[in-house]
């Protein structure tokens, strides 16, 4: 029995009775393994999509929403921005180096198929302990994956997110965002049009590799994930170089209609798609697919994920034309079928029908599955418990230490040195700061760029948790000195069959949408990758954000770290999280490292003190006031202090307000807690007056903590730690930890 | 009339483009030269890009030196034509044999891609002459396979004939194992031709030719050409 | 163990004469397979029956 056959799956009793119904006939063996694999999750939203019809996608600015291969905005100047992020989970925890490696084809894949040249790379990982040998080697593999494929095509890999929580153990998230520029006038589209045009397939040979990979990726892991390999596609990045530049090339070439990657669920899904998007239909014959393998069946060569390969529809005159470009790079294409008006896809084998299907059952037949959905039981228990259980807090030396031991605060050179983050020529600002900047030639404004996952309080606080990470990406945004565009967004979660998983899933994109519409910002992409659930255990909602931000003049900018001694150190935003609920420590980074606790008040989202804060911190950097900025989030001041001595190389000493009084707790909260809103910024002493006047007019809390410079941090009353040592803390623990399981040492 | 640059491009190559910005903001002209082509276009100085050539899947630069093109780049470094191998390009020269020695897999087995230190010594070339700069150069690596090797008799040759052109140094101008980014013999990470016309190294300096992308250091090095062509014109 | 080396195998298949075909394989290695810096080669000859052949 296979995923999609099983109780509830998309072909279970009900969805086979539907087809039959529909065709009047029962489906061959071919037509079933396609319907199954198009009305997966993966493929069809079965489950999410009457919650992402909801989402924001509209803005003067939006010129693809949701529903082609990536979204695109307008930068102006008839240049458009096009970007999408997209995960690959299942892939990656099976076969780590080839499972990031083909995630990040992929999405490539989804970009240069809008005509547009991919100029930056993004990827957020989610991993368990780093000090289990198996997850650091499964961690150090999806890097590496990451790193070859990337660093192999020549696009720069240019920022990024390193999450360790026990939560990923056994469901590892890998998550890749390209983002690429297209001249208006070469904008692509993958519909299918012109009866008599022909359907070409380029690139890779087809094979075996990666058949039902979409269902695959729909379904749990059970005890038995190294049966799954075969499932896993296999990258050539060679091949999608070429591929790239042939499909650069094309733009001089009259004639095209559209352009399509050719992803999951393969052919089928390409083809499907483009024909049900232009209201056509298609007349396939695999027997013209070139192989890899002999003895391949007509629902092989229609499934098979093989990578490197894109579908074009051309007019016959172009035909030529088009096969030239792809002749000088090397790369393959065959004539696989035309186009025709029947609405529906029909595949042959030489002589033999092996489907014929109306295009409105198999791209939008799939039955909308609406399992109940129920929050936890424990609920309420979970939200009013105190964040640290009425325990004394840990000493502040010690409890920064191993905040920045744990591996997510704290330097990730360890994993960005191995990924090429300057080919292009054109990043600015590459990995270890808020948000990646790389310009824009011949412009005087450029690109920020971010990922951020949600908080960790999303198992019981889905849709704060969600909203938050929206936020902190515009934070991101904003501490460069950048106003967001438009988000992409990746739905990672468990199992929506279970109530609570349901639960989560709809909470999440209500959170999501909430904030967008909140800061204007339209969602124009996205993925969603549920059933990361292993032995019955899902992972908690976790909502990746992908955020494009444009920053204009591209001069005026800020960086993380400390620009020089003497200067200002101030805090934009609320002063005090101990006057927050759970004093901004439920579900934060604290707790987990004290002991692997998720629970208390929910993160506090407040998008209108999230936008005075942003304001004064984008406008102060356009007016040259501040020498950093830096956006404060998990294991928050003392993290952000620490990022910001390490990165500048100096210490600074702070003070803590008199009004927070000895109170422990409060002193903690001070420290550690992690409320929205805030930023760290610095100034020259004679930048003060005037940031003081723009905070009032914005009316964003500003107070002053102290001066930069000495070689240790400094935190009057509370912690001094040593520069070098502190370095030491904040940029080894991913290091150390992969040195002790047996990777190489720095 | 400004010095033409023809920038090789094999399928797989990436820094082709990076090449041709650095040329133009150096003042000269960039050409495109295709791997399967067997004439140079008349350019006066070529340059063979970072990249991953025919996919380097036998090994980095093996296949790229069988292509039509380095035959006619053989033939113009014969002759005396400046030759700059970058990345990818000097993997590729070894292998040609046009410079001596070979590169190796990174010491930490991983791909770097960071800032680096260069020392400019040695020999003057077509690329290095007239840079003597105070400070080392700050200009980035990224590779996986960039670690210098070759026999004891080779290096020893390369060290006294001044063709060690360019060492990977820490902030003080030393080379010193920390500053070794890949475990190189001697910290090299650029060497000449016995001629001096033809020029291997590892680092990009097409990504150093401008203060906002970090460091204008690299600029100097396309600059190079233009200048030794107008000196040897005055001379002349 | 004390020591691992990793190597490449490759399987060529040759047509034609087989009086030279030592040198040619040989010629194929130098040119082109190995890189005489850093590596070193060796081969053997099979006939298509799988069985080294005579002489």
């Amino acid at each position: 029995m296979t995923a999609a056959e099983a109780e509830g799956g998309p072909l279970d009793t009900a969805g086979q009775r539907q087809v039959a119904e529909r065709l009047g006939r029962e489906p061959s063996p071919t037509e079933r393994a396609m319907i199954a694999v198009l009305w997966s999750e993966h493929c069809s939203y079965r489950t999410s999509r009457r919650l992402l019809r909801e989402l924001p996608a509209q803005g003067p600015r939006v010129v693809q929403g949701p529903g082609e291969n990536a979204g695109v905005v307008d930068l102006g100047d008839d240049l458009l921005c096009c970007f999408k992020i997209e995960s690959h989970n299942h892939p990656s925890a099976v076969e780590p180096v080839q499972g990031a490696a083909t995630g990040v084809g992929g999405i490539l894949r989804d970009v240069f198929a809008m005509g547009a040249r991919p100029v930056a790379l993004l990827d957020a990982i989610r991993f368990g302990d780093p000090t289990d040998p198996l997850q650091a080697l499964r961690f150090a593999r999806v890097v590496e994956g990451i790193g070859w494929y990337g660093n192999c095509v020549g696009v720069p890999t240019v920022g990024g997110e390193t999450v360790f929580d026990a939560a990923y153990q056994d469901n590892c998230l890998v998550n890749a965002m390209c983002v690429g520029l297209v001249p208006r006038d070469r904008l692509r589209h993958a519909t299918a049009g012109g009866l008599g045009n022909l359907v070409l397939l380029v690139g890779a040979d087809t094979g075996r590799d990666g058949i039902g990979g979409a269902a695959f990726a729909s379904a749990a892991f059970d005890h038995d994930r190294e049966r799954r390999r075969p499932a896993v596609q296999v990258g050539n990045p060679f091949l999608e170089k070429c591929l790239i530049e042939a499909c650069q090339e094309l733009a001089a070439v009259p004639g095209i209609v559209a352009l399509q990657d050719c992803g999951a669920a393969g052919l089928t899904s390409s083809c499907a798609e483009m024909a049900h998007r232009g209201g056509v239909g298609l007349a396939l014959d695999v027997a013209h697919v070139s192989r890899r393998e002999r003895g391949m069946t007509a629902a092989e060569v229609m499934l098979s994920e093989s990578q490197e390969r894109m579908v074009l529809v051309v007019e016959p005159a172009a035909l030529a034309a088009v096969r030239a470009r792809f002749d000088r790079w090397g790369l393959h294409s065959d004539v696989i079928g035309t186009v025709t008006g029947s609405g529906r896809l029909t595949v042959r084998d030489g002589a033999a029908v092996a489907a014929d299907l109306p295009l409105d059952l198999l791209v939008a037949g799939s039955p909308e599955h609406r399992p109940p959905a129920r929050p936890p039981a424990d609920l309420a228990a979970r939200q009013a418990r105190d964040p640290l259980d009425g325990a004394d807090p840990p000493d502040p030396r010690s409890a920064l230490q191993r905040l920045l031991g744990a591996g997510s605060c704290g330097e990730a050179r360890w994993v960005w040195r191995q990924y090429d983050h300057m080919v292009g020529d054109d990043t600015v600002a590459g990995p270890g700061g808020d948000a990646a900047v790389i310009r824009l030639r011949g412009r005087d404004d450029g690109l920020a760029l971010t990922v951020d996952g949600g908080h960790r309080s999303s198992p019981y606080a889905p849709r704060a948790a969600a909203a938050a990470a929206v936020f902190e990406a515009a934070r991101n945004l904003a501490a460069v000195g950048a106003e967001p565009l438009a988000v992409t967004n990746c739905l990672n979660g468990g199992s929506p069959d279970q109530p609570v998983g349901m639960w989560q899933l709809e909470e999440t994109v209500g959170g999501l949408g909430d904030a967008c519409r909140a800061l204007g910002v339209p969602i124009v992409s996205g993925n969603v990758s549920l059933y990361n659930d292993t032995l019955g255990r899902g992972i908690p909602p976790t909502l990746v954000v992908g955020m494009v931000g444009r920053l204009a003049p591209l001069a005026r900018r800020a960086g993380i770290g400390f620009a020089a001694p003497g200067h200002r150190v101030l805090l934009v935003g609320p002063s005090d999280p101990s006057a927050e609920p759970g004093a901004g420590l439920g579900g934060s980074e604290l707790q987990r490292v004290l002991g692997g606790a998720c629970h208390g008040p929910a993160p506090v989202v407040d998008p209108d003190r999230e936008g005075r804060a942003r304001r004064l911190v984008g406008g102060a950097i356009r007016a040259g006031l501040l020498a950093s900025a830096h956006d404060l989030a998990l294991g928050g001041l003392a993290v952000a202090l620490t990022d910001a001595c390490c990165t500048g190389g100096m210490g600074c000493t702070v003070s803590p307000p008199p009004a927070l009084g000895p109170d422990r707790r409060a002193r903690t909260a001070w420290l550690f807690g992690e409320v929205g809103a805030r930023f760290l910024v610095s100034c020259e002493p004679t930048a003060r007056a005037a940031l003081r006047g723009m905070a009032a007019a914005a009316g964003a809390p500003l107070v002053e903590l102290g001066t930069t410079g000495g070689d240790a941090l400094t935190i009057t009353g509370l912690l001094s730690v040593p520069l070098a040592e502190l370095h030491g803390w904040w940029g080894g623990a991913i290091a150390a930890a992969m040195a002790a399981a047996g990777r190489p040492p720095p | 009339m400004p010095v033409r640059f023809g920038i090789v491009v094999f399928p797989g190559t990436w820094s082709d483009r990076d090449c041709a910005h650095a040329v133009a903001l150096a003042g000269s002209e960039a050409v495109t030269l295709w791997h399967a082509d067997r004439e140079l276009a008349g350019v006066d100085c070529v340059i063979l890009p970072g990249g991953f050539a025919y996919g380097d899947y036998l090994r980095a630069g093996a296949i790229a030196a069988h292509a039509p093109i380095i035959a006619a780049v053989r033939s113009f470094a014969a002759a005396g034509g400046p030759v700059l191998g970058i990345c990818n390009g000097f993997q590729v020269l070894c292998e040609a044999g046009l410079l001596p020695g070979a590169l190796l897999r990174n010491r930490s087995l991983q791909f770097r891609c960071q800032w680096t230190g260069l020392r400019v010594e040695g020999r003057p070339t077509p690329f290095t002459a007239g840079l003597a700069p105070a400070t080392p150069l700050r200009i980035p690596i990224s590779h996986g396979e960039g670690r210098y090797h070759a026999d004891p008799d080779t290096i020893a040759g390369l060290e006294l004939g001044g063709r060690v052109v360019l060492r990977y140094v820490d902030a003080r101008g030393a080379a010193t194992p920390d500053a070794n980014p890949n475990g190189s013999l001697h910290n090299i990470a650029g060497i000449a031709s016995a001629a001096g016309n033809v020029v291997g190294m590892m680092p990009h300096p097409e990504r150093a030719c401008e203060a906002l992308l970090g460091s204008a250091d690299g600029l100097g090095m396309f600059r190079a050409v233009a200048a030794a062509r107008l000196g040897a014109a005055r001379s002349r | 163990m004390t020591d691992v080396r990793v190597g490449r195998y490759l399987a060529v298949t040759l047509g034609g004469a087989t009086a030279d075909v030592a040198e040619r394989v040989t010629a194929m290695c130098e040119r082109l397979l190995c890189n005489g810096v850093i590596e070193e080669f060796r081969f053997s000859l099979r006939d298509e029956a799988g069985s080294e052949p005579a002489g």
